[in-house]
């Protein structure tokens, strides 16, 4: 019994202090820079969330004023990119992206090859590439060919802890990026198209359009 | 001769990285000093800057680097290179072409250009992979050009952190002339294949003081085989290399002669580390480089995007591990540590005291789905990124690790 309630305790106790958390207002000059970013239509669960990493992190307020502001025009064109249906997470892992070095117009090709699968995780692995260093051009092409090819969550994952391990072991990021998505493009029906930008108009819309 | 095989060392620390090294763009400088011996001359010193900066766009890498160097007899010299490599669609067979021309300036030696061409096919099997390559070298000095040819062979595997490569080559050059000014012993010794000084006959080089010579290397025509080892460790920001090979004339009557060298880099914090190389090198006739030990000791800073680079201490790493039936960050290789905290995206950035379990420190917490940034922190040390983990530079001057969890 006490194994089996154990991880059950963890998880509400960390649900618990990230509600409190949630609950807690911003400053004062924090608020009105969050409210009206609100207000013109930007998310304000991924916003406040990045106030909140200035605040723990020790910021100045006039920082975080800055880094909000510009958080809120990326969260708006990650947005605009992948969809309004998109959930909270995928929207700030959009924005993230983009941080790193992708294009708005990059967003809208991998919402165009996902189709209806969340983005939030092929974003997250994106990320990651662009960190290690592998090529915008290189990295955007291989999510797509996994997203058209219909990948599981945990084969983005797969590919990314791949180029991790690889370029932590002195070796290059950028081709085991590339053996990656070849081992597990052969396990893969050929899904929605090739790699070929033209034949993203053969992937559904987002929401069937 | 100082500087130019002090440069050529450095050329070498500077060169190209390895085809797909993982940056987008990259630039480093570095400063330090060098000592270098050779055979019937006396031991010198020089000063020496470089610069180096690095792009790769798709399967195309394009880089320069140049070198100055001052030596404490009172030469000086520049190196500067340019380098591109280009290559085929990335499969199992891989091939690719790289090509570097490279400008070398010295006191009373004018400017030798050397023009350098590399076609390589390498075959890639999951940890371990086969290459070879031809490459063609041609170098002007005096208005004389002379030219070089090698074939090479090899394959690496990756054990760990270790990268082990085998390579054996074999090298044509015609004969070559390179001159440079050096302090020499008061009567320099004549050796065969060593430094001679010679007269220069048209272009008398006059001596600027007591004990100063110029100094010739001759090259004949040459052709010799080579067998070379290399080890490469690399971890967190480290990086040692060992290289150790043995040559030997294609003549009848000679014998193999071993050459090794050692160079290692040591991050400090941030953007900052130390470089050290020795090595006992051997003459290298298609770069008109004479035979030589060299010593080195400098600090490099990483400029440009993701130069921003610290390190978790003594190598904490974070894993996805299930304990108690909870998928858990768990943080490793702290073994020392009293107290290691986490705070992440996911917990609204609030640190977190890990408990030790196991022999390992564990997030009291399972881990939800999605994309994560991670710092730790080690007995109230500064919050870093866990090694292992891509890391980006957050906005607030800190750096963060990234985690995607299915």
């Amino acid at each position: 019994m006490r194994r089996a309630l154990g991880p059950l305790l963890l998880v509400a106790c960390a649900a618990a202090t990230m509600r409190a958390q949630d609950a807690a207002p911003l400053p004062a000059a924090l608020a009105t820079v969050a409210d009206s970013a609100v207000r013109a239509g930007v998310r304000r669960g991924p916003l406040e969330a990045k106030a909140w990493e200035g605040i723990r992190k020790g910021a100045p307020e006039a920082r975080i004023a800055g880094v909000l502001r510009e958080q809120a025009v990326r969260l708006a064109q990650a947005e605009q990119a992948i969809g309004a249906r998109a959930s909270d997470a995928e929207v700030a892992a959009a924005a993230e992206a983009l941080r790193a070095g992708l294009a708005v117009a990059d967003l809208r090709s991998l919402r165009l090859a996902a189709g209806e699968q969340s983005l939030l995780v092929p974003c997250g692995v994106l990320t990651q590439l662009l960190a290690r260093g592998v090529a915008a051009p290189r990295a955007l092409d291989a999510m797509r060919t996994l997203l058209l090819r219909r990948a599981a969550d945990r084969q983005f994952v797969q590919v990314g802890s791949g180029v991790e391990a690889e370029a932590a072991r002195g070796g290059s990021a950028s081709l085991a990026l590339d053996r990656g998505v070849r081992g597990i493009s052969v396990a893969l029906p050929a899904g929605g198209g090739g790699t070929n930008p033209a034949d993203r108009t053969s992937v559904p819309m987002p929401g069937g359009r | 001769m100082l500087i130019r095989r002090l440069l050529l060392a450095l050329g070498a620390a500077l060169a190209m990285p390895p085809p797909g090294a993982s940056a987008q763009w990259r630039a480093e400088a570095e400063a330090g000093g060098a000592v270098l011996r050779q055979d019937g001359l006396a031991d010198a010193r020089a000063f020496t800057l470089g610069l180096r900066a690095f792009r790769e766009t798709g399967r195309r890498s394009l880089g320069g680097s140049a070198v100055a160097a001052l030596g404490t007899e009172g030469g000086w010299s520049t190196f500067t290179q340019v380098a591109a490599i280009e290559r085929t669609t990335p499969g199992p067979l891989e091939g690719e072409l790289a090509v570097a021309g490279s400008l070398f300036g010295l006191r009373d030696g004018g400017l030798v250009p050397t023009l350098a061409m590399r076609p390589r096919l390498l075959a890639f099997r999951g940890d371990w992979g086969l290459g070879a390559s031809f490459e063609g070298v041609v170098r002007q000095q005096f208005g004389r050009w002379s030219s070089a040819a090698a074939l090479e062979g090899g394959g690496w595997r990756l054990l760990g952190r270790w990268r082990v490569e085998g390579t054996a080559r074999v090298v044509f050059t015609e004969e070559g002339i390179f001159r440079v000014r050096r302090i020499a012993s008061p009567t320099p010794p004549i050796t065969p294949g060593g430094p001679q000084p010679v007269d220069d006959g048209e272009q008398p080089i006059p001596a600027p003081g007591p004990g100063i010579f110029a100094v010739d290397t001759l090259f004949g025509p040459r052709r010799y085989g080579e067998v070379e080892a290399t080890a490469r460790w690399a971890h967190a920001g480290a990086e040692l290399v060992l290289q150790a090979g043995l040559r030997r004339e294609l003549d009848p009557g000679e014998r193999w002669r071993p050459y090794a060298g050692a160079t290692g880099t040591l991050p400090l914090t941030g953007r900052w580390a130390v470089v050290a190389s020795a090595s006992r090198r051997l003459d290298e006739p298609a770069r008109g480089l004479p035979a030589a030990s060299v010593g080195s000791l400098g600090v490099r800073v990483a400029l440009g995007p993701g130069a921003e680079e610290a390190r978790a201490p003594a190598g904490a790493r974070v894993d996805l591990a299930r304990r108690d039936g909870a998928r858990r960050l768990r943080v490793r290789g702290v073994d020392g540590a009293t107290r290691v905290r986490l705070r992440a995206s996911f917990l609204a950035w609030e640190a977190v005291d890990l408990v030790r379990e196991a022999g390992a420190w564990w997030m009291p917490a399972s881990v939800p789905s999605g994309a994560h940034r991670i710092a730790v922190q080690v007995d109230d040390g500064a919050w870093v990124a866990p090694a292992g983990l891509s890391r980006e530079a957050d906005e607030f001057d800190g750096e963060v690790g990234l985690l995607v969890v299915p």
